[in-house]
Protein backbone atom coordinates (compact mmCIF):
# COMPACT_ATOMS: atom_id res chain seq x y z
CA UNK A 1 0.00 0.00 0.00
CA UNK A 2 1.06 3.72 -0.50
CA UNK A 3 -0.15 6.91 -0.61
CA UNK A 4 -0.80 8.22 -4.17
CA UNK A 5 -0.76 11.62 -5.47
CA UNK A 6 -1.60 13.87 -2.42
CA UNK A 7 -1.50 17.64 -2.85
CA UNK A 8 -4.56 18.05 -0.88
CA UNK A 9 -6.33 16.91 2.38
CA UNK A 10 -9.39 17.72 4.07
CA UNK A 11 -9.01 16.91 8.02
CA UNK A 12 -12.28 16.39 10.03
CA UNK A 13 -11.92 17.41 13.46
CA UNK A 14 -9.80 20.56 15.25
CA UNK A 15 -9.05 19.41 18.19
CA UNK A 16 -5.73 18.55 19.53
CA UNK A 17 -4.91 15.48 16.74
CA UNK A 18 -6.17 17.78 13.64
CA UNK A 19 -4.53 20.14 14.40
CA UNK A 20 -1.09 18.59 15.03
CA UNK A 21 -2.09 17.09 11.89
CA UNK A 22 -2.64 20.08 10.08
CA UNK A 23 0.11 21.43 11.22
CA UNK A 24 2.50 18.69 10.49
CA UNK A 25 1.12 18.22 6.95
CA UNK A 26 1.10 21.96 5.77
CA UNK A 27 5.25 21.98 7.14
CA UNK A 28 5.80 19.03 4.87
CA UNK A 29 4.25 21.39 1.50
CA UNK A 30 0.70 20.18 1.39
CA UNK A 31 -2.40 21.97 1.41
CA UNK A 32 -4.73 21.52 4.35
CA UNK A 33 -8.09 22.26 5.31
CA UNK A 34 -9.41 21.85 8.82
CA UNK A 35 -13.59 21.08 8.97
CA UNK A 36 -14.75 21.76 12.30
CA UNK A 37 -18.57 21.79 12.92
CA UNK A 38 -18.52 23.60 16.22
CA UNK A 39 -17.56 27.70 16.39
CA UNK A 40 -14.83 26.94 18.26
CA UNK A 41 -10.91 24.72 17.91
CA UNK A 42 -10.26 22.35 20.32
CA UNK A 43 -12.46 19.54 20.39
CA UNK A 44 -13.25 18.29 23.48
CA UNK A 45 -11.35 21.21 24.80
CA UNK A 46 -13.85 23.69 22.87
CA UNK A 47 -16.15 23.49 25.91
CA UNK A 48 -16.91 21.22 28.50
CA UNK A 49 -18.35 20.60 31.83
CA UNK A 50 -18.18 22.23 34.95
CA UNK A 51 -14.55 22.24 36.36
CA UNK A 52 -12.96 20.03 33.31
CA UNK A 53 -9.28 20.37 33.12
CA UNK A 54 -6.89 17.36 31.56
CA UNK A 55 -6.33 14.77 33.94
CA UNK A 56 -2.83 14.15 34.10
CA UNK A 57 0.68 16.52 35.21
CA UNK A 58 1.04 19.20 32.69
CA UNK A 59 4.26 17.83 30.83
CA UNK A 60 2.54 14.82 29.76
CA UNK A 61 -0.26 16.56 28.25
CA UNK A 62 1.46 19.12 25.67
CA UNK A 63 2.16 19.43 22.18
CA UNK A 64 6.06 18.34 22.14
CA UNK A 65 8.08 21.27 20.25
CA UNK A 66 5.38 23.64 21.75
CA UNK A 67 5.21 23.10 25.58
CA UNK A 68 2.66 25.25 27.45
CA UNK A 69 4.14 28.23 29.23
CA UNK A 70 5.59 28.09 32.41
CA UNK A 71 2.88 29.78 34.22
CA UNK A 72 0.07 27.27 33.29
CA UNK A 73 -1.27 25.61 36.28
CA UNK A 74 -0.60 21.82 36.61
CA UNK A 75 -3.33 19.57 35.83
CA UNK A 76 -4.23 22.30 33.14
CA UNK A 77 -7.84 23.49 33.43
CA UNK A 78 -9.75 23.33 30.00
CA UNK A 79 -10.62 26.79 29.68
CA UNK A 80 -6.14 27.54 29.59
CA UNK A 81 -5.81 24.32 27.37
CA UNK A 82 -8.37 25.61 24.98
CA UNK A 83 -6.27 28.98 24.69
CA UNK A 84 -2.90 26.95 24.36
CA UNK A 85 -4.48 25.41 21.10
CA UNK A 86 -5.57 29.03 19.50
CA UNK A 87 -2.13 29.83 20.62
CA UNK A 88 -0.52 26.74 18.69
CA UNK A 89 -2.95 27.37 15.78
CA UNK A 90 -1.16 30.81 15.42
CA UNK A 91 2.08 30.02 15.93
CA UNK A 92 1.95 27.12 13.24
CA UNK A 93 0.48 29.17 10.82
CA UNK A 94 -2.75 26.61 10.73
CA UNK A 95 -5.70 29.66 11.27
CA UNK A 96 -5.69 29.82 7.73
CA UNK A 97 -6.68 26.39 6.90
CA UNK A 98 -9.19 26.20 9.70
CA UNK A 99 -13.14 25.89 9.26
CA UNK A 100 -14.92 26.78 12.44
CA UNK A 101 -18.96 25.24 12.07
CA UNK A 102 -18.16 23.49 9.07
CA UNK A 103 -19.72 19.78 9.63
CA UNK A 104 -19.12 16.80 7.41
CA UNK A 105 -22.17 15.09 6.85
CA UNK A 106 -20.43 12.55 3.73
CA UNK A 107 -17.56 11.21 1.99
CA UNK A 108 -17.62 9.51 -1.71
CA UNK A 109 -15.10 7.89 -3.05
CA UNK A 110 -13.28 9.95 -6.06
CA UNK A 111 -11.56 7.33 -8.94
CA UNK A 112 -8.93 5.28 -6.87
CA UNK A 113 -7.65 7.55 -4.81
CA UNK A 114 -9.22 10.58 -3.37
CA UNK A 115 -12.33 11.48 -1.82
CA UNK A 116 -15.25 13.73 -2.38
CA UNK A 117 -16.26 15.90 1.12
CA UNK A 118 -19.53 16.98 1.47
CA UNK A 119 -19.97 20.01 3.87
CA UNK A 120 -22.78 21.66 5.90
CA UNK A 121 -22.41 25.21 6.49
CA UNK A 122 -24.40 28.41 7.32
CA UNK A 123 -27.39 26.16 5.96
CA UNK A 124 -26.13 25.55 2.66
CA UNK A 125 -24.50 22.03 1.43
CA UNK A 126 -21.24 22.55 -0.99
CA UNK A 127 -18.95 19.54 -1.94
CA UNK A 128 -15.47 19.76 -2.34
CA UNK A 129 -12.28 17.38 -3.37
CA UNK A 130 -9.78 16.21 -1.58
CA UNK A 131 -6.29 13.49 -2.49
CA UNK A 132 -6.78 12.60 0.62
CA UNK A 133 -8.97 12.61 4.20
CA UNK A 134 -7.76 12.32 7.62
CA UNK A 135 -10.67 11.89 10.20
CA UNK A 136 -9.19 13.22 13.56
CA UNK A 137 -12.98 13.54 15.31
CA UNK A 138 -11.44 11.45 18.57
CA UNK A 139 -13.04 8.87 20.43
CA UNK A 140 -15.64 10.55 22.59
CA UNK A 141 -16.43 13.73 21.48
CA UNK A 142 -19.65 12.66 19.26
CA UNK A 143 -22.61 11.53 20.73
CA UNK A 144 -23.26 11.34 25.07
CA UNK A 145 -23.72 7.97 25.84
CA UNK A 146 -26.81 7.68 27.74
CA UNK A 147 -28.48 4.50 28.95
CA UNK A 148 -32.16 3.90 29.04
CA UNK A 149 -33.72 2.39 32.06
CA UNK A 150 -37.40 1.31 32.92
CA UNK A 151 -39.56 4.40 34.18
CA UNK A 152 -37.18 6.78 32.99
CA UNK A 153 -39.65 9.13 31.47
CA UNK A 154 -42.19 8.68 34.28
CA UNK A 155 -39.42 10.33 36.87
CA UNK A 156 -40.21 14.12 37.58
CA UNK A 157 -36.94 15.08 38.38
CA UNK A 158 -33.97 15.97 35.69
CA UNK A 159 -31.81 13.22 33.65
CA UNK A 160 -28.70 15.30 32.45
CA UNK A 161 -25.44 13.92 30.85
CA UNK A 162 -22.26 15.11 32.58
CA UNK A 163 -20.98 17.28 28.95
CA UNK A 164 -24.93 19.17 30.14
CA UNK A 165 -23.49 20.21 33.04
CA UNK A 166 -21.66 23.44 32.44
CA UNK A 167 -21.93 24.99 35.62
CA UNK A 168 -22.71 23.75 39.70
CA UNK A 169 -26.21 25.94 39.55
CA UNK A 170 -28.05 22.52 38.55
CA UNK A 171 -26.64 20.84 41.76
CA UNK A 172 -27.30 23.17 44.05
CA UNK A 173 -29.27 21.91 47.70
CA UNK A 174 -30.39 19.14 45.08
CA UNK A 175 -30.07 15.42 46.11
CA UNK A 176 -27.87 14.31 43.42
CA UNK A 177 -27.18 10.53 41.82
CA UNK A 178 -24.59 10.57 39.81
CA UNK A 179 -24.18 7.28 37.17
CA UNK A 180 -20.85 6.25 36.66
CA UNK A 181 -17.46 5.53 38.13
CA UNK A 182 -15.15 7.15 35.42
CA UNK A 183 -13.37 10.38 35.23
CA UNK A 184 -16.37 12.24 34.58
CA UNK A 185 -18.48 10.43 37.13
CA UNK A 186 -16.41 11.22 39.87
CA UNK A 187 -15.69 14.84 38.79
CA UNK A 188 -19.43 15.16 38.57
CA UNK A 189 -19.93 13.84 41.97
CA UNK A 190 -17.03 15.78 43.46
CA UNK A 191 -19.19 19.31 41.83
CA UNK A 192 -22.49 17.85 43.47
CA UNK A 193 -20.73 17.62 46.62
CA UNK A 194 -19.67 20.90 47.00
CA UNK A 195 -23.18 22.44 46.25
CA UNK A 196 -25.81 19.70 46.81
CA UNK A 197 -28.25 18.80 49.42
CA UNK A 198 -27.09 14.73 49.08
CA UNK A 199 -24.67 13.15 46.65
CA UNK A 200 -24.94 9.61 44.87
CA UNK A 201 -22.49 7.89 43.20
CA UNK A 202 -23.61 4.50 41.53
CA UNK A 203 -21.77 2.44 39.68
CA UNK A 204 -21.67 -1.11 38.39
CA UNK A 205 -17.60 -2.66 39.48
CA UNK A 206 -15.01 -0.57 40.53
CA UNK A 207 -11.66 -0.03 38.76
CA UNK A 208 -8.04 1.03 39.74
CA UNK A 209 -7.43 4.48 40.02
CA UNK A 210 -4.67 5.97 39.54
CA UNK A 211 -3.62 8.87 41.77
CA UNK A 212 -1.81 11.93 40.91
CA UNK A 213 0.65 10.77 42.95
CA UNK A 214 1.98 7.66 43.97
CA UNK A 215 2.52 7.29 48.10
CA UNK A 216 1.40 10.88 48.07
CA UNK A 217 4.97 11.88 46.71
CA UNK A 218 5.90 10.55 43.63
CA UNK A 219 3.99 11.58 40.51
CA UNK A 220 2.53 9.07 38.65
CA UNK A 221 4.43 9.36 35.70
CA UNK A 222 7.09 7.72 37.44
CA UNK A 223 5.39 4.56 38.04
CA UNK A 224 3.71 4.20 35.03
CA UNK A 225 5.29 5.43 31.94
CA UNK A 226 8.96 4.24 32.37
CA UNK A 227 10.26 1.53 29.99
CA UNK A 228 10.33 -0.71 33.13
CA UNK A 229 6.73 -0.72 33.86
CA UNK A 230 6.41 -1.13 30.12
CA UNK A 231 8.00 -4.69 30.39
CA UNK A 232 5.94 -5.46 33.36
CA UNK A 233 2.72 -4.92 31.73
CA UNK A 234 1.08 -7.33 29.73
CA UNK A 235 3.65 -8.29 26.48
CA UNK A 236 2.97 -6.29 23.50
CA UNK A 237 1.53 -7.57 20.16
CA UNK A 238 5.02 -8.42 19.19
CA UNK A 239 7.21 -8.82 22.56
CA UNK A 240 10.78 -8.84 22.60
CA UNK A 241 13.39 -11.51 23.77
CA UNK A 242 13.21 -9.57 27.32
CA UNK A 243 9.90 -9.03 27.62
CA UNK A 244 9.08 -12.76 26.67
CA UNK A 245 11.29 -13.67 29.36
CA UNK A 246 10.10 -11.86 32.18
CA UNK A 247 6.31 -12.82 31.70
CA UNK A 248 7.54 -16.34 31.36
CA UNK A 249 10.34 -18.21 33.94
CA UNK A 250 9.77 -14.23 35.33
CA UNK A 251 6.43 -14.29 35.97
CA UNK A 252 6.59 -14.32 39.82
CA UNK A 253 8.59 -11.29 39.59
CA UNK A 254 5.88 -9.46 37.37
CA UNK A 255 3.20 -11.14 39.59
CA UNK A 256 4.31 -9.20 42.90
CA UNK A 257 5.38 -6.15 41.40
CA UNK A 258 1.40 -5.74 40.60
CA UNK A 259 0.36 -7.05 43.88
CA UNK A 260 2.19 -4.43 45.74
CA UNK A 261 1.26 -1.76 43.52
CA UNK A 262 -2.26 -2.58 44.84
CA UNK A 263 -1.29 -2.69 47.85
CA UNK A 264 0.09 0.37 47.59
CA UNK A 265 -2.65 1.68 46.12
CA UNK A 266 -5.62 0.11 48.58
CA UNK A 267 -3.53 1.94 51.81
CA UNK A 268 -3.07 5.04 50.58
CA UNK A 269 -6.78 5.39 48.48
CA UNK A 270 -8.78 3.52 51.46
CA UNK A 271 -10.29 1.32 49.03
CA UNK A 272 -11.24 -0.73 51.71
CA UNK A 273 -13.95 1.84 53.18
CA UNK A 274 -17.39 0.03 53.37
CA UNK A 275 -19.83 2.26 51.33
CA UNK A 276 -23.59 1.17 51.06
CA UNK A 277 -24.84 -2.31 51.89
CA UNK A 278 -21.46 -3.50 53.47
CA UNK A 279 -19.50 -3.32 49.99
CA UNK A 280 -16.09 -1.74 49.71
CA UNK A 281 -14.22 0.03 46.96
CA UNK A 282 -11.74 -2.74 45.72
CA UNK A 283 -11.59 -3.69 42.10
CA UNK A 284 -12.13 -6.76 41.01
CA UNK A 285 -9.17 -7.28 38.22
CA UNK A 286 -6.10 -7.31 38.97
CA UNK A 287 -4.54 -3.47 38.20
CA UNK A 288 -2.18 -4.83 35.52
CA UNK A 289 -5.35 -5.83 33.62
CA UNK A 290 -8.11 -3.75 34.87
CA UNK A 291 -5.68 -0.40 34.02
CA UNK A 292 -6.73 -1.25 30.46
CA UNK A 293 -10.06 -1.19 30.80
CA UNK A 294 -12.66 1.97 29.82
CA UNK A 295 -13.07 3.92 32.95
CA UNK A 296 -9.27 3.83 33.79
CA UNK A 297 -9.15 7.20 35.35
CA UNK A 298 -6.88 9.51 37.49
CA UNK A 299 -9.25 11.15 40.47
CA UNK A 300 -9.12 14.77 41.47
CA UNK A 301 -8.21 14.70 45.25
CA UNK A 302 -10.22 14.38 47.76
CA UNK A 303 -12.81 11.84 46.25
CA UNK A 304 -12.39 9.26 48.33
CA UNK A 305 -11.83 11.16 51.44
CA UNK A 306 -15.27 12.51 50.27
CA UNK A 307 -16.55 8.98 50.37
CA UNK A 308 -15.31 7.98 53.52
CA UNK A 309 -16.69 11.48 54.81
CA UNK A 310 -20.13 10.33 53.89
CA UNK A 311 -20.66 13.22 51.91
CA UNK A 312 -20.59 11.08 48.76
CA UNK A 313 -22.56 7.99 49.20
CA UNK A 314 -21.02 5.29 46.99
CA UNK A 315 -23.29 2.39 45.36
CA UNK A 316 -21.48 -0.78 44.42
CA UNK A 317 -24.72 -1.81 41.84
CA UNK A 318 -27.32 -1.04 39.06
CA UNK A 319 -29.60 0.98 38.12
CA UNK A 320 -32.64 -1.39 38.24
CA UNK A 321 -35.29 1.47 37.65
CA UNK A 322 -36.93 5.00 38.06
CA UNK A 323 -39.42 5.87 39.51
CA UNK A 324 -41.61 9.21 39.94
CA UNK A 325 -39.12 10.77 42.61
CA UNK A 326 -36.18 8.46 42.51
CA UNK A 327 -33.92 5.28 41.60
CA UNK A 328 -34.15 1.89 42.82
CA UNK A 329 -31.41 0.05 42.42
CA UNK A 330 -30.36 -3.86 42.17
CA UNK A 331 -29.31 -4.28 45.77
CA UNK A 332 -32.66 -3.04 47.03
CA UNK A 333 -31.73 0.79 48.02
CA UNK A 334 -34.18 3.08 46.68
CA UNK A 335 -32.69 6.67 46.48
CA UNK A 336 -35.16 9.64 46.72
CA UNK A 337 -33.30 12.09 44.10
CA UNK A 338 -33.98 15.70 42.39
CA UNK A 339 -31.68 14.97 39.65
CA UNK A 340 -29.83 11.87 37.97
CA UNK A 341 -26.40 12.73 36.48
CA UNK A 342 -25.11 10.28 33.68
CA UNK A 343 -21.31 10.33 33.70
CA UNK A 344 -21.19 7.50 31.38
CA UNK A 345 -19.14 9.09 28.93
CA UNK A 346 -19.46 9.25 24.82
CA UNK A 347 -19.91 7.53 22.09
CA UNK A 348 -17.95 7.82 18.98
CA UNK A 349 -20.13 8.16 15.69
CA UNK A 350 -18.70 8.34 12.05
CA UNK A 351 -22.38 8.60 10.00
CA UNK A 352 -19.72 10.68 7.55
CA UNK A 353 -18.33 7.63 5.97
CA UNK A 354 -20.37 5.65 3.32
CA UNK A 355 -21.68 2.54 4.10
CA UNK A 356 -19.22 0.49 2.09
CA UNK A 357 -16.62 2.32 4.13
CA UNK A 358 -18.21 1.37 7.36
CA UNK A 359 -18.12 -2.51 6.07
CA UNK A 360 -15.01 -2.27 5.39
CA UNK A 361 -13.93 -1.36 8.54
CA UNK A 362 -16.30 -3.95 10.03
CA UNK A 363 -17.03 -2.39 13.54
CA UNK A 364 -17.92 -4.84 15.91
CA UNK A 365 -18.91 -4.26 20.05
CA UNK A 366 -15.51 -3.46 20.78
CA UNK A 367 -15.29 -1.14 17.51
CA UNK A 368 -12.61 -1.25 14.81
CA UNK A 369 -9.01 -2.29 14.34
CA UNK A 370 -6.31 0.04 11.99
CA UNK A 371 -2.84 -0.86 10.84
CA UNK A 372 -1.01 0.98 13.48
CA UNK A 373 -4.08 2.21 14.67
CA UNK A 374 -4.76 4.50 11.64
CA UNK A 375 -4.96 2.84 8.06
CA UNK A 376 -7.18 0.52 6.06
CA UNK A 377 -5.38 -1.47 3.17
CA UNK A 378 -8.52 -0.97 1.50
CA UNK A 379 -9.52 2.74 2.59
CA UNK A 380 -6.78 4.36 0.40
CA UNK A 381 -6.30 7.70 0.76
CA UNK A 382 -8.41 8.06 3.81
CA UNK A 383 -6.21 7.64 7.86
CA UNK A 384 -7.43 8.16 11.39
CA UNK A 385 -5.63 10.27 13.37
CA UNK A 386 -6.08 9.94 17.16
CA UNK A 387 -7.74 6.76 17.18
CA UNK A 388 -5.54 6.24 19.89
CA UNK A 389 -5.94 5.94 23.64
CA UNK A 390 -3.01 6.81 25.62
CA UNK A 391 -2.09 8.59 28.71
CA UNK A 392 -0.14 10.79 26.68
CA UNK A 393 -2.67 12.00 23.66
CA UNK A 394 -0.89 15.15 22.69
CA UNK A 395 2.35 13.47 22.13
CA UNK A 396 0.79 10.24 20.70
CA UNK A 397 -1.29 11.99 18.22
CA UNK A 398 1.53 14.37 17.24
CA UNK A 399 3.46 10.93 16.78
CA UNK A 400 0.78 9.61 14.52
CA UNK A 401 0.77 13.25 12.44
CA UNK A 402 4.70 12.89 11.74
CA UNK A 403 4.05 9.25 10.79
CA UNK A 404 1.37 10.19 8.34
CA UNK A 405 3.52 13.07 6.63
CA UNK A 406 6.70 10.42 6.61
CA UNK A 407 4.30 7.43 5.24
CA UNK A 408 2.74 10.33 2.58
CA UNK A 409 6.58 11.45 1.45
CA UNK A 410 7.49 7.68 0.67
CA UNK A 411 9.99 7.02 3.66
CA UNK A 412 7.43 4.60 5.37
CA UNK A 413 7.82 1.16 3.29
CA UNK A 414 4.09 0.82 3.92
CA UNK A 415 3.29 -3.38 3.80
CA UNK A 416 0.93 -4.78 1.40
CA UNK A 417 -2.40 -5.27 1.93
CA UNK A 418 -2.67 -8.66 2.67
CA UNK A 419 0.50 -8.27 5.34
CA UNK A 420 -1.55 -5.14 6.33
CA UNK A 421 -4.39 -7.23 6.84
CA UNK A 422 -2.51 -9.82 8.96
CA UNK A 423 -1.06 -7.24 10.96
CA UNK A 424 -4.75 -5.91 11.66
CA UNK A 425 -5.82 -9.34 12.62
CA UNK A 426 -2.66 -9.94 15.15
CA UNK A 427 -3.93 -7.04 16.71
CA UNK A 428 -7.16 -7.64 17.14
CA UNK A 429 -6.64 -11.11 18.14
CA UNK A 430 -3.82 -9.82 20.81
CA UNK A 431 -6.17 -7.66 22.28
CA UNK A 432 -8.92 -9.51 22.51
CA UNK A 433 -7.05 -12.53 24.20
CA UNK A 434 -6.40 -10.35 27.31
CA UNK A 435 -7.96 -6.50 27.11
CA UNK A 436 -11.38 -6.35 29.11
CA UNK A 437 -13.75 -4.80 27.12
CA UNK A 438 -15.16 -1.87 26.01
CA UNK A 439 -16.71 0.13 23.18
CA UNK A 440 -13.19 1.11 22.22
CA UNK A 441 -10.87 -1.74 22.88
CA UNK A 442 -9.91 -1.23 19.50
CA UNK A 443 -8.30 1.69 20.29
CA UNK A 444 -7.18 1.29 23.57
CA UNK A 445 -3.25 1.83 24.58
CA UNK A 446 -2.63 3.38 27.47
CA UNK A 447 0.43 2.34 29.12
CA UNK A 448 1.07 0.49 25.90
CA UNK A 449 1.70 4.31 24.29
CA UNK A 450 5.61 3.63 24.92
CA UNK A 451 5.74 0.83 22.36
CA UNK A 452 3.14 2.30 20.00
CA UNK A 453 5.54 4.93 19.93
CA UNK A 454 8.45 2.91 19.29
CA UNK A 455 7.12 1.42 16.45
CA UNK A 456 6.21 4.51 14.59
CA UNK A 457 9.62 5.74 15.02
CA UNK A 458 10.90 2.75 14.05
CA UNK A 459 8.96 2.29 10.91
CA UNK A 460 10.10 6.12 9.70
CA UNK A 461 13.30 5.17 11.05
CA UNK A 462 13.94 7.16 14.12
CA UNK A 463 15.74 5.74 16.80
CA UNK A 464 13.12 5.20 19.56
CA UNK A 465 15.48 5.15 22.46
CA UNK A 466 15.03 9.26 23.29
CA UNK A 467 16.86 9.53 26.47
CA UNK A 468 20.01 11.38 26.46
CA UNK A 469 22.97 11.95 27.92
CA UNK A 470 25.81 9.90 30.14
CA UNK A 471 23.20 8.76 31.97
CA UNK A 472 20.43 7.83 28.83
CA UNK A 473 20.62 3.58 29.74
CA UNK A 474 19.76 4.11 33.22
CA UNK A 475 17.05 6.94 32.49
CA UNK A 476 15.48 4.66 29.77
CA UNK A 477 14.85 2.08 32.35
CA UNK A 478 13.67 4.33 35.02
CA UNK A 479 12.83 7.71 33.77
CA UNK A 480 9.55 8.44 32.61
CA UNK A 481 8.29 9.21 28.53
CA UNK A 482 7.34 12.10 27.92
CA UNK A 483 6.12 14.74 24.75
CA UNK A 484 9.95 16.56 25.88
CA UNK A 485 11.50 13.60 24.95
CA UNK A 486 10.18 13.25 20.81
CA UNK A 487 10.66 17.12 20.85
CA UNK A 488 12.85 16.70 17.66
CA UNK A 489 10.75 13.94 15.86
CA UNK A 490 7.59 16.05 16.13
CA UNK A 491 9.59 19.36 14.83
CA UNK A 492 11.03 16.94 11.77
CA UNK A 493 14.29 17.72 12.48
CA UNK A 494 15.70 14.87 13.87
CA UNK A 495 17.37 13.42 10.67
CA UNK A 496 20.14 16.19 10.66
CA UNK A 497 21.18 15.38 14.26
CA UNK A 498 20.37 11.71 14.68
CA UNK A 499 20.03 10.46 10.86
CA UNK A 500 17.80 7.92 9.59
CA UNK A 501 18.39 4.63 10.72
CA UNK A 502 17.02 1.71 7.98
CA UNK A 503 13.88 0.16 9.29
CA UNK A 504 14.50 -3.42 10.96
CA UNK A 505 10.99 -4.43 11.66
CA UNK A 506 12.55 -5.66 15.38
CA UNK A 507 10.18 -5.51 17.87
CA UNK A 508 10.48 -3.26 20.93
CA UNK B 1 23.59 -17.77 54.74
CA UNK B 2 22.80 -14.52 53.98
CA UNK B 3 26.38 -14.14 52.13
CA UNK B 4 25.58 -17.21 50.25
CA UNK B 5 22.17 -16.02 48.85
CA UNK B 6 23.88 -12.61 47.89
CA UNK B 7 26.48 -14.31 46.31
CA UNK B 8 24.25 -16.73 44.41
CA UNK B 9 21.67 -13.96 43.17
CA UNK B 10 25.05 -11.56 42.35
CA UNK B 11 26.01 -14.53 40.35
CA UNK B 12 22.29 -14.94 38.64
CA UNK B 13 22.23 -11.52 37.73
CA UNK B 14 25.23 -11.26 36.21
CA UNK B 15 24.63 -14.15 34.18
CA UNK B 16 20.83 -12.59 33.15
CA UNK B 17 23.07 -9.20 33.07
CA UNK B 18 25.33 -10.69 30.44
CA UNK B 19 22.59 -12.17 27.58
CA UNK B 20 20.29 -9.12 28.45
CA UNK B 21 24.06 -7.13 28.18
CA UNK B 22 24.44 -8.73 24.81
CA UNK B 23 21.29 -8.34 22.85
CA UNK B 24 20.86 -4.66 23.62
CA UNK B 25 25.15 -3.85 22.36
CA UNK B 26 23.62 -5.84 19.27
CA UNK B 27 20.85 -3.69 19.17
CA UNK B 28 22.14 -0.24 20.07
CA UNK B 29 25.26 -1.16 17.73
CA UNK B 30 23.11 -1.83 14.81
CA UNK B 31 20.60 1.49 15.46
CA UNK B 32 23.89 3.61 15.37
CA UNK B 33 25.69 2.28 12.73
CA UNK B 34 25.09 4.95 10.99
CA UNK B 35 27.52 6.82 13.42
CA UNK B 36 30.41 4.76 12.10
CA UNK B 37 31.52 1.61 13.08
CA UNK B 38 33.51 2.58 16.31
CA UNK B 39 30.72 5.12 17.31
CA UNK B 40 28.00 2.71 16.54
CA UNK B 41 30.16 -0.30 18.52
CA UNK B 42 30.79 2.34 21.43
CA UNK B 43 27.09 3.29 21.92
CA UNK B 44 26.03 -0.28 21.96
CA UNK B 45 28.58 -1.33 24.75
CA UNK B 46 27.44 1.54 26.89
CA UNK B 47 24.46 0.09 26.68
CA UNK B 48 25.12 -3.50 27.10
CA UNK B 49 27.43 -2.91 30.49
CA UNK B 50 24.64 -1.03 31.94
CA UNK B 51 22.54 -3.49 31.56
CA UNK B 52 25.34 -6.02 33.20
CA UNK B 53 26.09 -3.79 35.83
CA UNK B 54 22.22 -3.54 37.03
CA UNK B 55 21.30 -6.94 37.00
CA UNK B 56 24.75 -8.25 38.63
CA UNK B 57 24.14 -5.37 41.21
CA UNK B 58 20.66 -6.18 42.02
CA UNK B 59 20.33 -9.52 41.27
CA UNK B 60 20.16 -10.90 44.93
CA UNK B 61 16.99 -8.28 45.62
CA UNK B 62 15.21 -9.88 42.37
CA UNK B 63 15.88 -12.95 43.32
CA UNK B 64 14.71 -12.55 46.80
CA UNK B 65 11.37 -11.01 44.86
CA UNK B 66 11.03 -13.94 42.64
CA UNK B 67 11.20 -16.40 45.20
CA UNK B 68 8.52 -14.52 47.33
CA UNK B 69 6.98 -14.19 43.85
CA UNK B 70 6.58 -17.91 43.26
CA UNK B 71 5.05 -18.73 46.89
CA UNK B 72 2.36 -15.94 46.41
CA UNK B 73 1.26 -17.21 42.71
CA UNK B 74 1.33 -20.61 43.36
CA UNK B 75 -1.31 -19.44 46.59
CA UNK B 76 -3.18 -17.27 44.43
CA UNK B 77 -3.66 -19.83 41.69
CA UNK B 78 -4.71 -22.70 43.93
CA UNK B 79 -6.92 -20.79 46.08
CA UNK B 80 -7.82 -17.59 44.09
CA UNK B 81 -8.42 -14.46 46.29
CA UNK B 82 -11.91 -12.68 46.97
CA UNK B 83 -11.53 -9.14 45.87
CA UNK B 84 -14.02 -6.42 46.26
CA UNK B 85 -17.37 -6.86 47.06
Amino acid sequence: MEFRNVESVAIIGAGVAGLATAKTLLASGLSCTIFERAERLGGVWADGYSNFGVQVQKELYEFPDWPLPDDTPNFTPGPIFQKYLEAYVDRFGVRPCLRLGAKIVGLRRRGDTGWTVEIEQNGGRTQEEFDLVAIATGLYSETPNMPEFPGQREFQGDVLHISQLKTRAPLENQRVAVIGYGKSATDAAMEAAAVAKETHLVFRDVHWPVPRNLAGILPFKWGMLSRMTGALIPPYVRPDPVARGLHGIGKPLVWIFWRLVELLLYVQLGLGTKIANGKNLVPSKPVDIDCFGESTMSPRPGLYKLIRQGRITAHRTEIANFTHDGIVLRDGDTLTVDRVVFGTGWKSDFGFLPDEAVEVLGAEDDGFYLYRHMLHPDLPNLVFVGRAATFASVLTYSLQARWLAEAIAGRIALPGRVAMLAEISRLKDWKRAWMPFSAARGARLLLHMLHYHDELLRDFGANPLRKRGILAPLKELLVPYQPSDYRSIVAGDWESTEGRVAATGEAN
Amino acid sequence: MMTAFLWAGGALGAILGLIHGFYLFRRQAARNAHRGAILGTAIGLYYGVWAFALWALFGAYLLGFWILGCAGYAISRLRPARRGA
